[in-house]
């Protein structure tokens, strides 16, 4: 049979059922024997018994009813709070580099114009493409003005008028 | 013990509507442990309106960090370890932690725990918890050191394993073990002590080999 001075750390253990089954048969077998050991055994549980009931009957009293919803108010406020922070964030970054972010947003739209204008084939009003992209420039006759007319694809047409009101011969 | 009215597998349900956004789901978990996270931190702090601060701040913390919870363990585990550092950080504000070696007792600590077990304790007239020794184990817990008292309230009040233990407290298992027989050691000696019982001579058992 061990001594108890082997047996005692182990009687916590036990008593909790945290121990080993090869090391609880022979600590069972002490303490079947050992009527010191017992007396411990039942003195860790008593102790234990003793602390719950303290602890708990010290609670009972306390009244618990508005803590969920004292819980929730604050959940709540932390949600706003969070989606604050966010929004303000949000304008602040905004109003720090808007430079930035406008810079970047026209230069963006500048290459989507040039890929279009470099890649999509203009056509003509029948849909046939049209082979010359180039802008034409016409001079024209108004009769009572000279002008020139300047051809863009897409039916834009931009027309010049002269000031001079002389029609020449 | 249980791990709540209704067990851990409907505390997964809950926890996952509540990770869902399921405000209702959050509040009956709430409902569910509150009394226990409150009795911890009322054990701990010794103060009703703190112990109630405590639990409100557990359970705010508790949704905050919801999202990230796995499920590695236990919910109710997870709560406590929340609560039970709380508390920690509570009584380190006020300057009341201790810095102790717990894991080591000192001599005539293991001493005592060879000597017999105290009669008011152990003894039959203990069966019903009169008021005199509740005050008493009252202040046997308050004497001792926020460690100790941590995990004698974890294992015998709220019934925790030992790997639960480890987990909460962020401690090894032989850790755990060492920590709570120096606890249940000082908390009986504690109450020796109040009891007003003299140490007891040491006495061989009586078929020690």
């Amino acid at each position: 049979m061990r001594r108890c001075e082997e047996v005692v750390p182990l009687l916590g253990p036990l008593h909790d059922g945290a121990l080993a089954d090869d090391d609880r048969a022979w600590v069972e077998d002490h303490v079947c024997r050992c009527a010191s050991c017992r007396e411990r055994l039942a003195l860790i549980a008593a102790s234990a018994q003793a602390v719950r009931e303290s602890v708990i009957a010290r609670a009972r009293g306390l009244d618990l009813k508005k803590l969920p919803d004292r819980v929730m108010a604050r959940v709540r406020d932390e949600r706003a709070a969070t989606a604050e922070r966010a929004a303000v964030w949000g304008r602040e970054m905004w109003w720090a580099h808007r430079r930035a972010f406008a810079a970047a947003g026209g230069l963006a739209v500048a290459a989507c114009m040039a890929v279009a204008a470099l890649f999509l084939p203009w056509r003509g009003d029948d849909g046939a493409l049209i082979a010359d992209n180039s802008p034409q420039i016409e001079e024209v006759d108004f009769g009572t003005r000279n002008g020139a007319v300047l051809q863009l694809p897409r039916q834009t047409t931009v027309i010049w008028m002269s000031d001079d009101r002389t029609v020449s011969q | 013990m249980s791990e709540g009215p209704n067990g851990a597998g409907d505390d997964r349900t809950l926890v996952k509507a509540a990770q869902a956004g399921d405000a209702r789901a959050f509040r009956a978990l709430v409902e569910r442990y509150q009394r226990r996270v409150v009795q911890l931190a009322l054990a701990m702090t010794k103060d009703a309106d703190e112990a109630m601060d405590i639990a409100q701040e557990t359970f705010v913390r508790v949704h905050r960090y919801l999202p990230s919870f796995k499920g590695d363990s236990s919910f109710f585990t997870w709560t406590y370890r929340i609560a039970m550092n709380l508390c920690l950080d509570a009584q380190r504000r006020k300057g009341r932690l201790e810095r102790v070696d717990v894991e080591q007792g000192d001599e005539a600590e293991i001493e005592a725990a060879m000597d017999p077990p105290s009669a008011a304790l152990a003894g039959p007239q203990r069966q019903a918890l009169n008021a005199e020794l509740r005050d008493r184990i009252e202040e046997a817990l308050a004497s001792l050191s926020d460690n100790h008292r941590a995990i004698l309230l974890l294992r015998e009040v709220e019934g925790l394993s030992y790997e639960d233990l480890a987990k909460v407290l962020g401690i090894r298992k032989g850790t755990v073990m060492s920590r709570l027989f120096h606890a249940r050691l000082k908390m009986q000696n504690k109450l020796r002590e109040y009891l007003g019982e003299e140490a007891p001579k040491r006495e061989e058992p009586e078929e020690e080999s």
